[in-house]
């Protein structure tokens, strides 16, 4: 079989051992394959947006008309309501200085492309993205889609970052229903990813059932409508407070009967994200 | 002019280009492994050095591509391209039937291994993880199918094999 591998072959085999011995000591090499593999990643998310859309487009012509003109309506409804928010700001920041109260944290949105989904073994539910520390993402800041919150970053190279997803089984974020049921001041609980996926349509239902993400630890005694929003509490400081997550379905007491646990389907749809938008913390200025 | 190292290079940056951008099996997210796929046929139709050097190089690219520690795979990779080398005769020698048997088992292994060094909470519990690894055997052997015929390929066209003694 084959013929015999000259010398080089060894030298290369010697090399990547090494390198399989240091992965073992140091995580940090990781980074450095990330940064390798990212400009094939972005070639690829860059033929598949700049020459796989205006090709489907061709075959499309009438959706795109029809969706052109949907987006221009958009737009000009969306710059009426940023002229009306404007003024609310405003008055927002005014009484904020009449009661002393302390600036909320400001953010930057960075809107960043997709290049991969689900890494190469799909165990995880995570997307990559083609911006990192050079674009001012840190680990932990909120990742959006127009719906609602996506998920958070996990962690950043100088040009990419791994986003854990809502509905991945280790995510835990602080979430509240919005508004609260009647009585109460505040609902809060913790929201958990499932690890399931939601079905799109047309898929095999059979197979590729719907898997809401579970609302943990509310209040036994509240009773919660279904179709309840659910956002961010801001507990923790890792989101703001408002951010959209989803929509209450259910809720049951749990086992042990001490607390109540909702399910809630997510407001983005997290199979089919093509670009984010993160989150990115602004460095408070100095006095 | 050898051209064992670009035919491996070509084959590694394929497999891993199809196993990040492709969807998974249907009614599973797990992805087609067909970077395990190429290893395979490395392992059981190439040199040996030339077969640990692609499982430490496709272990990296899997590793790298997210949601994986440092070396997991590419440990995985080099434990089973030793592994498969006892084992070629019983694989038919490396033929299309033993790289695709060989890959749809290693594929569940990998995955199961992946499972247990990284932590991975089972995704929507045990019943769906383990619908989840059933697919995984199918997509080894789509895997292994896709990384023979074209490793093989690659390999007669380049001269990289012998055409009479190794069925190009």
């Amino acid at each position: 079989m084959g013929l015999k591998p000259s010398k080089y072959w060894h030298g290369l085999l010697a090399l990547s051992l090494a390198l399989v011995i240091a992965g073992w000591f140091s995580a940090g090499l990781l980074s450095g394959a990330r940064e390798v593999v990212y400009p094939f990643e972005n070639a690829a998310a860059w033929v598949r947006r700049h020459i796989g859309a205006p090709v489907s487009g061709v075959f499309n012509r009438a959706d795109l008309a029809a969706r052109n003109r949907e987006l221009t309506d958009a737009v000009d409804r969306l710059c009426l309501d940023v002229a009306r928010l404007e003024a609310v700001a405003a008055e927002n920041r005014q009484l904020r200085a009449a009661l002393n109260f302390p600036p909320p944290p400001s953010y930057r949105v960075v809107v960043c492309p997709v290049l991969s989904q689900g890494g190469s073994t799909g165990w995880q539910r995570q997307i990559r993205v083609g911006k990192g520390r050079l674009a001012g993402l840190q680990t932990g800041d909120p990742v959006l889609v127009a719906e609602g919150l996506a998920g958070r970053i996990e962690s950043v190279t100088p040009h990419t970052a791994d986003v854990l997803l809502l509905s991945d089984p280790n995510s835990r974020i602080a979430c509240e229903l919005d508004p609260p049921p009647a009585g109460t001041a505040a609902v809060r609980g913790v929201l958990c990813g499932s690890g399931g996926h939601t079905a799109g349509e047309g898929e095999l239902r059979l197979l590729y059932v719907i898997d809401p993400l579970r609302l943990r630890f509310l209040k036994r005694d509240v009773e919660v409508a279904p179709r309840t929003r659910v956002v961010t509490s801001g507990l923790g400081g890792v989101f703001p407070r408002g951010l959209q997550v989803g929509y209450l379905l259910e809720s049951t007491v749990d086992p042990a009967g001490l607390y109540r646990e909702a399910l809630v389907m997510p407001a983005a749809d997290l199979d089919n994200l093509r670009s984010v938008f993160v989150l990115a913390k602004v460095p408070e200025a100095r006095p | 002019m050898k051209l064992d190292l670009p035919v491996m290079l070509v084959m590694l940056a394929l497999a891993a280009a199809a196993q990040n951008l492709l969807p998974g099996m249907p009614g599973s997210p797990l992805k087609i492994p067909f970077l395990t796929g190429v290893v395979v046929y490395y392992a059981l139709n190439r040199p040996l050095v030339m077969a640990l050097v692609a499982a430490v190089w496709a272990g990296w690219l899997t590793d790298s591509a997210g949601g994986l520690p440092c070396s997991c795979t590419a440990t995985f990779l080099l434990l089973l391209a030793l592994a498969l080398r006892p084992l070629r005769r019983l694989l038919l020698d490396g033929s299309f039937a033993g790289v695709v048997a060989a890959a749809t088992v290693v594929a569940l292994l990998q995955a199961l291994w992946q499972l247990v060094w990284a932590r991975l909470a089972l995704p929507g519990g045990v019943w769906r993880a383990a619908g989840d690894l059933a697919l995984l055997l199918p997509a080894g052997a789509i895997a292994g199918a896709a990384a023979y015929f074209l490793s093989h390929t690659l390999d007669c066209f380049s001269g990289n094999v012998k055409a009479q003694t190794e069925g190009c």
